[in-house]
């Protein structure tokens, strides 16, 4: 189980990741918020992309034959992988057919949860990763801490040490520099590696379309520059209409990085046609299930293969503002991850992402599509709670603790004889200023003072004042 | 086979009545009284370069403006699209060169462009891409609403030259401009004669270190916008 | 007009003067308050740590007691009004006699300040506080209930207040229930921004709608020493002489 209150105290300790954090989730949410005021129907815009997903997912099967049969006619092909294994064989496959000692890649968070840059290095093949914030954690030896912004927990400083110490290059803080030699390092591997691997922000099945959005041009590079592009998406990703993208795009970039609309908005039909000068040869989708049509079987959990991968309700969430991404270890970080990680692994993994939650509702409020994510939350605790008998807690006595609790709710007279109990029993235990010893009231009283129980309760106090009356 | 058992799977836990259906129409998108105004204002607000080329001589007011700019450098023109369509009037000395997949280009040691435009030609090679320093494409339309271009792959053009070099030229007509997305999108057919094409808003762009934005990353560090008639 | 009080467990065993607060404030306002003694808890606590079974006993009890007139409940928390109203219903099977039920009083419960000003038409109590104050959006109360206006418009009309707004008053305050004990150090952390920005508004006390935020944030004041107090809603606006 994936311990995310260890990993959290680690993260709040950490004080360059606390300044990282604040420093650029509160530029990202500011610019966030100042493009979205500037949107008169936002709600619109949101009931609009989450009724085309709603519509979608229902029909997923139907709506990826088509994206299927469109690629196909334009000379690509197909694959289905049912997990990520197989996913990965066919990109072993496709390199070995290519003799592909070198590929680039562009951002993919379902690259990174098959794990596909650790496969391929076991293959001798490099994957050199083209996004600026990937190439800088992939450098670093370590996994993106944000869907959007991967590097978002280093500071320059740490930037320009690995840039010095990976690269070989005279350490500079400035980052115009940094960036420079960056381009200029993978400029080289564009020109030279023999596939390009891509991620999918949405495959359009009326066209057969594969979109990529992106601000750099390493995308635009690595679906241009060798010869053959692969293409990997999740079987959620699929969507019916191109009219409905000028929705999807204008929520996306506002909520994820505050532009009116990103830099590059790329087009992928299939390798290059006949009468076009470049381009690769020949195009692959690879299309993954990876555990997403489990989650189809719930009617009202599939609504988290809604989510158009924005990363905003990570950037507006208290928890994830206070420890980032990696204290939640799996590849999807925050509330979104908190959602999907639990379904996509096991309930047994991923025990405590449900809990790691305050339930705020900040991220419902943020989500493009209008994911009741606290809802689910709460929908996938009582799953945790049934599943493991009462021992998904920590507290292993907590069902017990719990049915004690309930059965005193349960009868007014056991809840007075229980409050009355209680109060006696206080002074003994609870001082002010000090800490409790144990179980959750230690918990409490680590940094907060214990709240008193009443001298006399509001019941007492009232009956008795009626009672004069 | 994954492919037959995924497809049943899903085909099972399919949920057709339960799902509302696709909107019928979309919300609304905004309009402008001048879209070229939106357009020029959006260009400059992600720090592209916008230059008006619709009157007089234009065409050739705008490449000073960039040569003046850039310094002695050679353009490269993606294809003869930029030409027909922008009615740049050029002398070529081997008029096979579009269709051989020459690299074409003009040679501008001083910002004195008068057309027509001199044109020389290369064969194509990976050196020489990587080698540009200014590259010129058409696009195939615009959208007011965000300062955007889009640029296609097609006969005679590809997807590589226009990301390629620090400074990139798109020549946009008056005519091609669409109001916002919504409209852009109602006739947009990806795939129909192209593999590929791309909505280009601005400069190459990154902000990973520290929400800093710094241009130019791996496309173009410079982005020109020409609007002709 | 008469309503039944659901006092809440916590203000009933913790904080039983906002309860006679928000009894005083409604009988002011020409409200008979109704108090059934046999009243527990919602039964939140367990619902919102994944035992949805043990809720709906609790939940069970709670329609019993609230289920024999159709008076209008008010709640004087945010969270607790949340759980009748948007929770409550779904704990038992949809369609069952037990989720009808559910149904009917989730209908007729209201959050005390939205029961004031919204149905009551009541924005003065005749309260007077001079003293410089702040406010805590509860989020349940904001998000599930959509309630923000209500509050403010109470708190501007006590006599001789200064209302001032604190930044990110809408953020969590870090408590969310069992929350608050499985991850303490996250809840602090949260919290202790909360408290930041409290002490940058300048206010002498902060005011808010659920004393489950009021004990968490109050918590962290205490144990810091930080001079400024929490109050909740329905004591500020109870002060006023009879």
């Amino acid at each position: 189980m994936i311990d995310i209150r260890r990993n959290s105290r680690k993260a709040l300790a950490d004080s360059q990741l606390q300044k990282n954090l604040l420093l650029t989730l509160s530029k990202t949410m500011a610019a966030r918020n100042q493009v979205v005021a500037e949107v008169d129907n936002w709600e619109a815009l949101r009931t609009h992309a989450q009724t085309v997903k709603a519509h979608t997912v229902a029909n997923l099967g139907k709506y990826l034959e088509t994206l299927e049969s469109r690629v196909i006619a334009q000379g690509g092909q197909v694959l289905w992988a049912d997990d990520a294994r197989e996913a990965v064989d066919y990109l072993l496959d496709i390199a070995r057919r290519y003799s592909a000692t070198k590929v680039v890649k562009s951002k993919s968070m379902l690259g990174e949860e098959i794990h596909l840059n650790h496969e391929l290095e076991r293959a001798n093949i490099a994957s050199i990763e083209t996004d600026l914030g990937e190439y800088i954690v992939q450098l670093a030896d370590e996994t993106p801490s944000h869907i959007v912004m991967p590097a978002l927990h280093k500071s320059r400083e740490q930037v320009a040490d690995l840039f010095a110490e990976k690269l070989g290059m005279e350490r500079t803080e400035d980052v115009e520099r940094i960036t420079l030699t960056a381009r200029q390092v993978l400029r080289q591997h564009f020109l030279t590696a023999q596939m390009g691997i891509s991620g999918v922000n949405f495959a359009v099945a009326e066209t057969g379309s594969i979109v990529v959005v992106e601000n750099e041009g390493n995308a635009r590079l690595s679906v241009s520059l060798p010869p053959v592009h692969v293409a990997i998406m999740g079987i959620e990703k699929v969507i019916p209409r191109t009219e409905d993208l000028c929705v999807f795009l204008k929520l996306l970039t506002r909520n994820a990085t505050g532009q009116k609309i990103s830099t590059y908005v790329n087009f992928v039909n299939g390798g290059r046609r006949d009468d076009e000068r470049d381009g690769p040869r020949d195009f692959y989708l690879i299309i993954l299930d990876n555990g997403r049509s489990q989650i189809l079987k719930d009617e009202y959990l599939s609504q988290t293969l809604h989510c158009i991968r924005c990363g905003a309700c990570l950037d507006t969430c208290p928890v994830y503002q206070s420890i980032g991404g990696h204290a939640y270890i799996s590849t999807y970080q925050g509330p979104i991850g908190a959602i999907l990680t639990p379904q996509l692994l096991s309930m047994d993994e991923a025990r405590e992402h449900p809990f790691a939650s305050s339930l705020c509702g900040a991220c419902h409020d943020i989500c493009p599509v209008k994911i009741e994510i606290p809802h689910i939350l709460l929908k996938l605790r009582d799953q945790a709670q049934r599943e493991s008998g009462g021992k998904a807690s920590k507290i292993s006595a907590e069902r017990i603790i719990l049915q004690i609790w309930s059965w005193f709710m349960q009868s007014a007279s056991r809840y007075r004889q229980a409050s009355w109990v209680a109060r006696r029993l206080q002074p003994l235990f609870i001082r002010t200023g000090k800490r409790f010893p144990v179980g959750p009231l230690r918990a409490w009283s680590e940094k907060r003072e214990i709240p008193q129980l009443a001298t006399k309760s509001f019941r007492e106090m009232f009956v008795a004042e009626e009672g004069e009356k | 086979m994954s492919r037959s058992a995924l497809l049943d799977k899903l085909r099972r836990l399919a949920r057709p009545e339960k799902a509302p259906g696709l909107p019928e129409s979309l919300p609304d998108f905004p309009t402008y009284a001048d879209p070229v105004a939106q357009f020029r204002n959006e260009v400059e607000r992600v720090s592209g370069i916008f230059l008006d080329a619709r009157a007089e001589s234009g065409v050739e007011k705008a490449l000073n403006s960039i040569l003046a700019t850039q310094g002695p450098c050679e353009i490269y023109w993606e294809s003869e699209d930029v030409f027909l369509r922008h009615q740049i009037p050029y002398r070529l000395r081997n008029l096979e060169a579009f269709a051989q997949g020459h690299l074409i280009y003009s040679s501008h040691p001083n910002p004195d462009v008068k057309l027509p435009l001199l044109l020389l030609s290369k064969p194509s090679s990976r050196a020489d891409l990587a080698a540009m320093s200014v590259s010129a494409t058409s696009a195939e339309c615009g959208i007011a609403e965000t300062g955007t271009v889009v640029e296609k792959a097609g006969t005679g053009r590809g997807r590589a030259q226009a990301v390629l070099a620090p400074a990139h030229v798109t020549f946009l007509r008056e005519q091609d401009l669409f109001m916002n997305h919504a409209d852009f999108f109602a006739q947009f057919q990806p795939g129909m004669d192209s593999s590929y094409a791309v909505l280009v808003t601005g400069p190459s762009r990154t902000a990973d270190i520290e929400k800093t934005l710094v241009l130019g990353v791996h496309g173009p560090q410079r982005w020109y916008a020409v609007l002709t008639r | 007009m008469k309503v039944a009080l659901f006092v809440t467990c916590l203000v009933d065993q913790l904080y039983p003067q906002v309860g006679l607060s928000a009894v005083k404030v409604l009988r002011k306002a020409g409200v008979e308050v109704n108090f059934d003694q046999r009243q527990t808890c919602c039964g939140q606590p367990a619902f919102n740590t994944g035992y949805g079974d043990q809720a709906a006993h609790v939940a069970r009890h709670m329609m019993e007691v609230f289920g024999d007139s159709d008076l209008p409940i008010v709640v004087p928390s945010g969270s607790c009004a949340t759980m009748v109203k948007v929770f409550m219903p779904g704990l038992f099977p949809e369609g069952s006699a037990q989720w009808r039920l559910a149904n009917s009083l989730a209908a007729r419960t209201f959050e005390f300040s939205d029961f004031l000003v919204t149905h009551l038409g009541v924005r003065k109590t005749g309260a007077r506080f001079p003293a410089v104050v702040t406010y805590h959006d509860s989020c349940h109360l904001l998000r599930e209930l959509r309630i923000s206006e209500q509050p403010r418009a109470l708190i501007r009309e006590v006599e001789g207040i200064e209302f001032r707004e604190m930044e990110n008053s809408t953020r969590c305050c870090g408590f969310g229930g069992t929350f608050s004990v499985k991850f303490p150090e996250i809840s602090v952390a949260i919290g202790q921004d909360k408290v930041r920005w409290i002490r940058e508004s300048g206010a002498e006390y902060v005011v808010g709608n659920d004393v489950s935020c009021l004990m968490h944030i109050g918590g962290l004041l205490r144990r810091q020493q930080v001079p400024v107090q929490t109050i909740h809603l329905a004591e500020l606006l109870a002060k006023f002489d009879d």
